[in-house]
């Protein structure tokens, strides 16, 4: 039973680190596609965009530290998290969004 | 019982392998395309909601695999609690309603520009002649 928990361990940490290398790897490399992440419909810088990129990072980087850190501690285990996250991203992406249907419904 | 469960723990991780390696080998030679990753029609300009859905994919997935493997005294399946499902929630339902936006203004776009589709041009006859009849 250790031989297969070793084995399948093994080859998810392979798995999962192999794909999230070569997403990076190609996004850093242009391989996938990136052109306009941060541009409007209309080919403008979009700062709403900028906002949700940057408190999706944020969000992403506390829970995974909080795994991390949980690990650490030794009672291993998700975050509960903090209703002022769920605040934040609600309201980046009402931002985000708002400013999606404003740009597309005000076309000339 | 245990030999069973050993068993078919072995066949599922082989057959899991065996896909891993599959997808793993035809991304490398290029069959597996990632170019449209994040994006995709109308324009194949990057989709933030897609890019998004992407990071909270993986980090989940990962802080999920180090739980398990960090369990002891032997590796379990842990609890997850409803903020992470609602993280991925946030997520795809921000992916949805971009979308629906999108398709909401091609379809008002499409019906208001073309009120009236241009005329055809009138058709002509041509005459082929047959093999064996004088022109």
């Amino acid at each position: 039973m250790r031989t297969l928990m070793t084995f399948a361990r093994h080859e998810i940490e392979f798995l999962l680190g192999f794909l999230a290398a070569i997403a990076v790897y190609q996004i850093l490399t242009g391989k996938i596609n990136t052109r306009g992440l941060l541009k409007d419909e209309h080919g403008v810088f979009s700062p709403g965009r900028l906002q949700l990129l940057l408190v999706t990072l944020a969000c992403a980087s506390y829970v995974f530290s909080q795994v991390l850190e949980s690990i650490t501690l030794g009672a291993p285990g998700f975050p509960t998290l903090d209703p002022k996250w769920f605040l934040a991203l609600f309201g980046s992406h009402a931002i985000y969004l708002g400013g999606k249907s404003y740009s597309l419904f005000k076309q000339p | 019982m245990h030999t069973l469960a050993l068993v078919m723990g072995w066949i599922i991780a082989i057959l899991l392998g065996s896909f891993a390696l599959v997808i793993i080998f035809q991304i490398l030679i290029g069959r597996i395309e990632l170019k449209y990753l994040i994006s995709g029609p109308p324009d194949n300009n990057a989709s933030l909601s897609r890019f998004q859905f992407l990071i909270f994919t993986f980090v989940i997935a990962m802080g999920l695999f180090l739980i398990i493997v960090s369990t002891q005294p032997q590796p379990a399946f842990p609890a997850i609690p409803g903020g992470i499902l609602a993280l991925l929630g946030i997520s795809g339902g921000s992916y949805v309603t971009a979308k629906g936006v999108d398709a909401s203004v091609s379809t008002t776009t499409t019906t208001t520009s073309t009120p009236n589709p241009p005329p055809l041009p009138p058709t002509t006859t041509t005459e082929v002649s047959q093999p064996g009849s004088v022109a």
